[in-house]
């Protein structure tokens, strides 16, 4: 079973992004690359070949969906699998990210203590359905 | 009846003018031939011509007037005769169409026509010594008798016309076109008075029905009035008709099921069945029409030919709907504009606490969990209103999966041992079944016993116990929350799940909470077919509970619902 090492996360709030990058180096022992917005991961992503998305769904200009989607057209990254984070809310928009393939969808306020352990059941157990 | 007679008499008037003008004419040819005559007499030499001229024209006038004479008394009488015997035949007539009664001075019935019978729908003998009250409904509190008000005026002998309201032996309301004669003997006593009534229901059912019409016409809803067996069309108002291009004459030939393209039958009669069970007085549903969306109101009606009739209103809600819409995104929006900034907030001092950025000394500490708590209470209030804006809108989804319950009670002391222990406040879970499941929406039903465990612990003592409890009252699980707090006085009872409200602690300790917490929860259980509710004894403290209809122990088989319920 591969082993989650390398996250690739974008979300366009710099707050959010200090707290999470703490969250994840600090508390998970996780490497972290950050973009501020979708263009910048798409040109990011290809040489920094992360285990997984963490993607923040509400961006401008591009989306988390729209930005996962044009992520799986780069080859190699096809099967990165993605977990959305979200302050939306939206019982009916959770659903739907599942539905496109997300392995997970994260509300904010999201507890820093418990994010690393939050990703790492959901890859286990994307993992372990293949 | 007065008012024929006068017509009469204008008619005998216009008579007689006539005969008087023919008489003119006949005497003018008459005094012609004399003039003739004296013409001759003049031509003969005779008499001068102004003589001749003069005799003539007194001779003319004499005759005429001695012929006029005895022919206007010979009209006159021919008219008398035709008088009286018009008066016979009104009197027929009057007998036949109007309703006749005559009483004494005290309203005491002396005699009445068949038509009083027959209009009344009493026997002879049953009317005859009752008073006229009899066919008065008794009026509302306040308004004036019309019994009274005829008895009052014939005493000061006067006619008393009007219409009234009156009622039959068997309760049929009727309009009464009236008239009350006094009569009096001829030394002046009032002895008698008649009565003469008209039955003018009809027109003035006809004119509150053309009244009605034309206000239904006019609505901006529409109307659609229907057999309830056949659901044939009986009326339709105009915007009705407007809709569906349609002539109420063509409307009168088609069903109810003709007015929509989408309309289903069976599914139709489904939602008014508790109309006729009476469960309910007017059934609402929300529909997407050929325009856009509608609400439908359906109530039943028997109408007065007793044949039970739907009456459906119409009403376009597709602006409703599109302010809904655009009010929930802008509260999504605003959500997520306070939700972003708490993000940031919460994570930080969260990696405060942990140590995560360097050991906090105890005072700083002490600051940063302040902060932390506040920065949740926050959060819990947009929550709130996110959520009462989302019932609001009819917009709050509700997933329902099996949940075990005793694993579902578990995790709720587990989730709010924190806060319990901040009042230090502890929770004891008893009566925990193994095989109890309800089909529910997990994290909405947590956030319904949340809401209660978080209340008992607000208002416990300190060092005080919450009790959730499990029971199985026959078709439904109950699941309760018990604490020895102040209680809730009986007055706060019909308040307690309405929006923004606190009811007034009995202990005068005003606690923390948005008032929004058990309306949100009320929703919840009731979207699962529940009911929620409390006991409580004022000093001893409260129970709120909340039933939810027991399902068979499922197999949790399916591999999404396993995920599902991990991910959760």
């Amino acid at each position: 079973m591969a082993e989650l090492q390398k996250i690739l996360h974008v979300d366009d709030d710099d707050d959010i992004r200090i707290i999470a990058k703490m969250a994840l180096e600090v508390v998970g022992n996780l490497t972290v690359e950050q973009c501020s917005s979708g263009m910048d991961a798409l040109e990011v992503a290809p040489q920094y070949k992360p285990d997984l998305f963490l993607l923040d769904v509400m961006m401008p200009v591009m989306g988390g969906e729209e930005t996962w989607q044009k992520l799986r057209n780069i080859p190699g990254m096809e099967n990165v699998p993605a977990i959305f984070m979200t302050a939306k809310a939206q019982d009916a928009a959770t659903g739907a990210l599942i539905e496109l393939g997300a392995i997970a969808v994260i509300t904010k306020p999201f507890d820093p203590m418990e994010l690393c352990s939050q990703i790492r059941s959901a890859w286990d157990r994307h993992q372990n359905s293949g | 009846m007065l008012q024929s007679i006068r017509r009469n008499q204008i008619a005998i008037g216009v008579l007689t003018l006539a005969i008087g003008v023919a008489f003119g004419f006949y005497s003018l040819g008459f005094g012609s031939v004399l003039v003739a005559a004296e013409t001759w007499s003049f031509y003969s030499g005779q008499l001068p011509m102004g003589t001749a001229a003069l005799l003539g024209l007194l001779l003319g006038s004499l005759v005429l007037a001695l012929t006029r004479r005895g022919k206007i008394a010979k009209l006159q009488s021919l008219v008398m005769d035709k008088q009286a015997r018009e008066i016979y035949f009104q009197d027929r007539a009057l007998n036949a169409h109007a309703i006749v009664s005559i009483t004494d001075p005290d309203s005491k019935i002396l005699s009445v026509n068949d038509n009083f019978l027959k209009t009344f729908e009493y026997e002879r003998d049953e009317i005859i010594g009752q008073t006229h009250e009899l066919i008065h409904p008794s009026p509302y509190s306040g308004a004036v008798s019309v019994f009274n008000d005829i008895f009052e005026a014939v005493k000061q002998n006067k006619v008393w016309s009007g219409e009234h309201k009156a009622i039959t032996k068997t309760g049929k309301t009727l309009f009464m076109q009236c008239t009350v004669v006094p009569l009096h003997d001829e030394n002046g006593n009032h002895v008698k008075n008649v009565s003469m009534r008209t039955d003018v229901t009809e027109t003035r059912l006809a004119e509150a029905d053309r009244y009605l019409t034309s206000m239904l016409d006019k609505l901006q809803d529409e109307v659609y009035i229907y057999n309830t067996d056949d659901l044939r069309i009986s009326y339709m108002n105009e915007t009705a008709l407007n809709r569906c291009e349609w002539t109420l004459k063509l409307a009168r030939t088609k069903r109810i099921t003709h007015t929509a393209s989408n309309f289903e039958e069976c599914l139709f009669r489904k939602h008014v069945e508790p109309l006729f069970n009476g469960e309910k007085e007017s059934v609402v549903i929300e529909t997407l029409h050929d325009k856009g969306f509608v609400e439908i109101n359906t109530r039943l009606y028997v109408g007065p030919d007793d044949v039970p009739v739907f009456v459906s209103v119409l009403r376009d809600i597709t602006e409703r709907k599109e302010v809904d819409r655009a009010r929930m995104e802008s509260v999504s929006v605003v959500s997520h504009e306070l939700r972003t900034p708490l993000t940031s907030i919460k994570g930080a001092l969260r990696l405060l606490q942990s140590g995560a950025a360097g050991v906090l000394e105890p005072g700083a500490a002490a600051i940063v969990d302040v902060a932390d708590r506040n920065s949740e209470r926050l959060l819990k209030v947009v929550n709130d209103i996110l959520d009462f804006e989302k019932i609001r809108a009819g917009k709050m989804d509700i997933n329902k999966r099996p949940v075990k319950l005793s694993d579902f009670i578990m995790d709720a002391t587990t989730m709010n041992k924190g806060y319990g222990d901040e009042h230090q406040v502890k929770f004891v879970a008893t009566g925990l079944e193994n095989d109890a499941f309800v089909s529910g929406d997990s994290d909405r039903l947590m956030q319904v016993i949340s809401n209660l465990m978080s209340n008992a612990v607000k208002y416990s003592p300190k060092n005080g116990t919450v009790v959730v409890n499990l029971k199985d009252t026959g078709r439904k699980w109950r699941i309760s929350v018990s604490d020895n707090g102040p209680g809730i006085p009986e007055s706060a009872r019909a308040s307690m799940f309405d929006s923004f409200v606190q009811s007034d602690p009995v202990d005068g300790i005003i606690r923390k909470g948005t008032g929004l917490g058990l309306p949100i929860a009320k929703e919840i259980v009731e979207r699962h077919a529940g009911k929620i509710d409390f006991v409580s004894t004022v000093g001893e403290g409260s129970t709120f509970y909340f039933e939810l209809p027991k399902i068979e122990s499922p197999e949790l088989e399916n591999p999404k619902d396993r995920a599902q319920l991990a991910a959760e």
